[in-house]
């Protein structure tokens, strides 16, 4: 576009909407294709939700069911198997939270502290690995593993001089759950944060170097402050997914011992709904979740702005 | 009128004079323009397997019954595995072929209630004559539903159902007898653990997998209420005895004498270990061991030439010592329905119909003489191994034997013979496994006539839970064994149990009042 003289800018300030738009019909037609994705792919699906306040008849379809009201949602808050499925949900997450999301943080900063350049590419790609492997595969290497005749029992019940259990004991599992939980993804979770350490302005490090920083002293004050905003911004993701959860790992890595704290939400929905064919009930249990993650989002966001952060918004 | 009259009773004297060539001399029905047919089959995904919908056999049908009726003759494959996650999808989309089928009762019932399922009545007396006489009225009623004829279900031939057993060379090398008594059973496996008579690492004497509720005929010793109300209205773990079989099971799992890891094998590894000679016993289908397919005693055999497992029947009942309880299938097998998508549902009966057809059936278990079958001296078809591309894919082809579950002779007499060589290496050994299996049988699942809204509700979810229940009563330690099992046997009841337990009472008051 040409650059436009103050008089036609102001033209086109008074002109009207339909005209300003013919104008820049080109940007608008750029922006029209990530909307059109998101009504189609994002917005048009929502209208499904109203499967949950209906007694949904797979052969009429989801207009013609009836209407029911809140029934399916009484139903589920009365239904015990949903409360443990909630709170099981929320307990992992905020376990991985707690253990796993520093974990890449860390990583990426001794990473970035690594003097020899091969060595830091071939741990990265170790690191980055697991994240390419399925969760059907990785469960069959934990049942290997942890299994009571695999490797890490044998060495366990030297130890204890009795069987671990790694796998049938809820605690056991749970522990499993999330180190395996880390060991997948912490690899790859540092590319951000090492994109955000090489954007830090090297002046910095030079000047703390000048005022007789260690290494220790120069992640503490430098490094882990530059990134803090990125941090942040994850953190709050992280907290706007506390009921969500993923469905491959607690179903690929539960068994019917540790049921119990491994039934989670993304399960019973699957087992709800698809299985036992009930969809009103699953749709309900679902929206459920993305409500409660939302408040989770709002609240971390606010708690961040309390803090002196930016936040999302 | 007088002409119709005189037709029929002409063409019924054809029929009867000259049964199987009368139906090749009356030209099928014929559709003016091509239709297509869609017809769900089960892809069980085992090795080396052809495509489950494009093979030398449904060439064969496309050939058979497709082509003179100008319909063809798709196959949609639906994993084995999950084949109702897959059949419920399929049904909530639309997508849903035109012969759908479930051995799961309570998925039909649900499509039922919801209007999903054609009835079948009329489309049987007008296109399904050859169904309604190869199943006769007391199968029929099994696909029957608030009335309404909703479902076909197949024949089932062979009503025997599971097979607990044991290494007979170890048995042999202990000097023990085959067990007799629960007792019995118990001392082997424990002798077993204790002298490893196969000298083998990781010795399992008794292999488990995750779901202990195949072990039916070891639980039905246990109980003492067999009156038919209770069987078919109250669910197992309330019955009389149950407990005994947890605490049975428990001591089983404590005393080191089954699978330590059987909670976590859902992919019956327990087999594996069977195969690889780890194992002393297993429970499974009554034929199991002997099988081509996975072939357990063959893999076995292949290094270690002695071993060899054997059927025990060794589970008295405390009704009655003298008694060995075996858990029958009811003579329905896979239930076959038409979705009401179905554009053409006429076609659809007609190919049920045409799979009754003795001479099609035939064809479909047994294949070409010479090349999948010799016949013996007395006729009898003995299966060769075939293993090019019209190789079956299922035993006898059961995946599109739509209405028949298990070999269909005119003469059952031929049946034993005739099943027995398709063990090929371990036909001599198929008799005894078949005779133990059909001991004092007894039916444990039955069909009501209405629908059961809250069986159909709760069905799928309450089998997982009363696996997780038996698993963790079995694992338990031994004093807490019944604590356990009681806790989660009240949950079981508020989760849905308790519900469809007074429902079944009330509906079968209703039946037999």
């Amino acid at each position: 576009m040409t650059t436009a003289s103050p008089t036609a800018r102001r033209r086109f300030y008074r002109s009207s909407l339909m005209k300003r738009i013919y104008r820049s019909r080109m940007l608008y037609l750029m922006l029209a294709l990530p909307l059109i994705q998101y009504a189609v792919f994002r917005y048009a699906p929502l209208m499904g939700l109203q499967v949950a306040f209906k007694n949904f008849n797979m052969f009429k379809g989801m207009w013609a069911s009836p209407w029911v009201g809140t029934k399916v949602f009484q139903e589920i808050f009365t239904n015990p198997k949903f409360w443990l499925a909630l709170k099981n949900t929320v307990i992992l997450n905020a376990l991985d939270l707690a253990f796993g999301f520093p974990m890449p943080i860390i990583l990426a900063v001794f990473l970035y502290e690594m003097r020899s350049l091969t060595i830091k590419r071939i741990s990265q790609t170790i690191l980055y690995l697991p994240h390419f492997l399925s969760w059907i595969i990785i469960g069959g290497i934990v049942t290997q593993i942890f299994g009571s005749t695999g490797m890490a029992n044998q060495v366990a019940s030297k130890l204890l001089g009795r069987n671990a259990n790694f796998l049938m004991n809820e605690t056991n599992w749970t522990i499993v759950y999330v180190a395996v939980g880390i060991w997948q993804s912490a690899g790859w979770g540092t590319i951000i944060y090492l994109a955000a350490i090489s954007a830090v302005n090297t002046d910095l490090y030079e000047a703390s170097e000048v005022d007789g920083c260690g290494r220790w002293r120069r992640i503490i004050h430098v490094t882990l402050p530059c990134i803090m905003p990125t941090i942040v911004v994850m953190l709050i993701l992280r907290l706007g997914q506390m009921v969500a959860i993923g469905f491959e790992r607690p179903y690929v890595m539960a068994n019917d011992m540790v049921l119990n704290v491994a039934e989670v939400i993304s399960t019973f929905v699957y087992k709800m709904g698809l299985r036992n064919a009930r969809y009103s009930f699953a749709t309900a249990v679902g929206m459920f979740g993305s409500v409660v993650n939302m408040l989770f989002l709002l609240a971390a966001n606010i708690g961040a702005k309390r803090l002196g952060e930016d936040g999302l918004w | 009128m007088k002409r119709m009259v005189s037709l029929v009773l002409c063409l019924m004297m054809c029929l009867s004079l000259l049964s199987f060539a009368a139906a090749e001399e009356v030209a099928p029905f014929r559709y003016d323009q091509p239709i297509t047919l869609k017809v769900a089959v089960f892809d069980r995904g085992a090795t080396g397997q052809t495509p489950v919908d494009n093979n030398w056999w449904t060439d064969w049908i496309q050939k058979d019954f497709g082509d003179p009726r100008n319909i063809t003759v798709k196959f949609i494959p639906i994993p084995r595995s999950e084949e109702i996650d897959k059949l419920n999808v399929l049904m909530a989309s639309g997508d849903a072929a035109d012969i759908h089928f479930t051995y799961t009762e309570s998925v039909i019932t649900n499509y039922v209630q919801q209007g999903g399922v054609i009835e079948l009545t009329d489309l049987l007396n007008e296109y399904g004559k050859g169904i309604k006489e190869y199943l006769g009225e007391d199968l029929l009623k099994f696909g029957i539903f608030e009335g309404g004829q909703y479902a076909v279900p197949a024949k089932r031939v062979v009503l025997a159902t599971n097979g607990f057993f044991l290494r007979k060379d170890w048995l042999d090398k202990l000097g023990l007898s085959v067990p007799e008594t629960k007792e019995e059973f118990y001392n082997a496996l424990v002798a077993f653990r204790d002298q490893n008579p196969g000298n083998v690492e990781n010795l399992v004497p008794y292999a488990f997998n995750y779901d202990l509720t195949t072990h039916n005929h070891l639980m039905l010793s246990y109980i003492s209420s067999l009156d038919a109300k209770t069987l078919a209205t109250v669910p197992d773990i309330l019955w009389d005895g149950y407990d005994d079989y947890v605490l049975f099971l428990n001591k089983l799992y404590n005393e080191g004498l089954v699978s330590p890891d059987f909670a976590l094998d859902n992919n019956e590894t327990h087999t594996k270990a069977v195969a690889a000679g780890q194992a002393g016993g297993y429970t499974y289908n009554y034929d199991h061991p002997i099988r081509v397919s996975p072939g357990i005693l063959g893999t076995l055999n292949a290094f270690e030439p002695e071993a060899d497992l054997v059927s025990v029947n060794a589970f008295e009942s405390v009704t009655d010592p003298a008694k060995y309880y075996h858990a029958m299938y009811a003579p329905n097998g896979i239930f076959n329905f038409i979705p009401v998508y179905a554009k053409n549902p006429e076609a659809a009966v007609m190919y049920l119909d045409w799979l009754t057809d003795l001479d099609t059936l035939y064809f479909l278990q047994n294949g070409e003489e010479g090349k999948h079958h010799e016949l013996d001296e007395e006729g009898v078809p003995i299966l060769l191994d075939v293993t090019d591309e019209t190789k079956f894919d299922s035993m006898q082809n059961i995946d599109y034997t739509l209405l028949t579950n298990g070999q269909e002779f005119s003469d059952p007499s031929l049946l034993i013979k005739a099943q027995s060589y398709s063990y090929q290496n371990y036909a001599d050994k198929f008799e005894a496994m078949f005779d133990v299996a059909a001991i004092d049988p007894l039916v444990t699942n039955f069909h009501f006539d209405v629908i059961l809204t809250a069986d159909a509700q709760y069905n799928t979810s309450l089998t997982a839970f009363k696996r997780e229940l038996l698993t963790k009563a079995t694992m338990a330690a031994p004093e807490d064994c019944l604590k356990v099992f009681h806790e989660l046997r009240d949950q079981y009841m508020r989760d849905g149990g308790q519900a469809v337990m007074e429902e079944k009472i009330a509906a079968w008051d209703n039946m037999y009042k």
